[in-house]
């Protein structure tokens, strides 16, 4: 039987778009709320919901573009809602012209062009929320760093058995820094960090490392390198959130009764 | 304001890592006058569904890397109006329950000696999408009383 034709009703489309453009109009608002309240899970759902329909919603009605940017909006709204992603400064300036993006391709297509009129443009945006939801990587790394850091000012204070055990455990955090942030190495797979939960060891290094410095190495440093020691250790403690911890450690009570590290 | 749009036919995408089945299905539903896209693996398959606005997709279930059920269950969470319909010369009833489970239309068995039934699914889907459609506009048609 030849095929008949199909079309999306126009009157259907025009409605359609109307009424997204209004569900969006309260978000850049939210986006706002968010910055000053960045853990308040009701203004994220909030975010989620008409993002969420939109991106179902907009390849019925052929608008790819749109479907592509919201999909992408979705999954970094998603990792923050999971807690894995905070709600920085850099994830609302992603968001926010994400949003003003999406806006914008609904009118255009209300007033009878193509989604969108310039390619590079789109790009970057999406590039922007690409980088936000990398954001949880670039968040481990800086915690290995500041766990190196305050290792290695450390060690040369320390007597010999106690050093071996410090490069253990550089050792181990040199296996669980990202690998494209060490030089990617051609070799590397291609990970897709929207997937990429914070692995168990991680946390269980940032736990050990920290472990180690209150227990085995502190008590030999001079009290002006102690606290030098606790605010490195204490921003460090600022990237791994409560609920990274609770998840790896559960009953929230971590025991401390070996403090060498794993192999020494 | 009402949108102008240019009149087109439904767009079907066949995804088979079998290449001469990909090509005389795309003959056939090109013949029958509706848009056809083709991929030989689920990636592709994907990457053409971002592109344009696809009503049914036909998909083999068994083909190296992603197989067709991982595509189904990836067109369900992107494209959620999209109509399946799954193809496959390799039956058990895992594989059955799962199309039917991750929401395919229907599920054709191969080999397709015929396409009678192969065709009836697509029509089928087709008429599932405007029954949509009609709803969504008599919706619109209520609020305005």
């Amino acid at each position: 039987m030849p095929a008949e034709s199909y079309n999306i009703d126009p009157e259907l489309l025009a409605e359609f778009l109307d009424e997204s453009i209004d569900s969006l109009a309260p978000l850049e608002n939210i986006l706002l709320e968010l910055e000053a309240e960045p853990t308040n899970l009701d203004l994220v759902n909030k975010l989620f919901r008409p993002i969420h329909s939109l991106k179902g919603n907009a390849s019925f009605f052929g608008m790819m573009r749109i479907k592509d940017l919201s999909h992408k909006m979705e999954n970094l709204l998603d990792l923050v809602r999971k807690d894995k992603v905070v709600a920085s400064k850099d994830v609302i300036n992603a968001l926010l012209p994400g949003v003003d993006t999406l806006k914008t391709i609904l009118q255009r297509v209300r007033s009878g062009a193509a989604e969108i009129a310039d390619e590079e443009e789109f790009k970057a945006v999406l590039a922007t929320i690409e980088r936000a939801v990398g954001a949880e990587k670039v968040d481990l790394v800086s915690l290995f760093n500041s766990i190196r850091g305050t290792l290695e000012s450390v060690k040369s204070f320390l007597p010999a058995d106690r050093v071996q055990a410090v490069d253990t455990l550089l050792g181990a955090i040199d296996r669980f820094t990202p690998p494209d942030k060490k030089g990617a190495s051609p070799s590397s797979p291609k990970v897709d960090s929207t997937k990429l939960p914070v692995p168990l060891m991680t946390v269980s290094v940032y736990v050990l490392a920290a472990a180690s410095l209150n227990i085995a190495i502190k008590p030999m440093l001079a009290p002006g390198m102690v606290s030098d020691v606790d605010g490195k250790l204490g921003s460090a403690r600022q990237l791994v959130s409560p609920t990274h911890l609770s998840n790896t450690f559960p009953g929230g009570s971590v025991a401390v009764t070996n403090t060498t590290a794993p192999g020494a | 304001m009402a949108l102008k749009m240019a009149d087109s036919k439904p767009r079907i995408l066949i995804v088979d890592d079998e290449e001469n089945i990909v090509k005389a299905l795309a003959r056939h539903y090109k013949f029958l006058g509706y848009n056809v896209s083709c991929a030989t693996n689920a990636e592709e398959a994907l990457s053409l569904l971002a592109s344009e606005r696809t009503e049914v997709v036909i998909s083999d279930i068994k083909m190296p890397g992603m197989d067709g059920l991982d595509l189904l269950k990836e067109i369900r969470s992107q494209y959620p109006m999209t109509r399946v319909i799954m193809i496959t010369g390799y039956v058990t009833l895992d594989n059955l329950l799962s199309a039917f489970r991750r929401g395919a239309d229907t599920c054709v068995f191969k080999p397709l000696s015929d396409l009678v039934e192969l065709d009836t699914a697509v029509t089928n889907a087709i008429e599932h999408l405007r029954g949509w459609q009609k709803k969504l506009r008599e919706l619109k048609y209520l609020e305005r009383e």
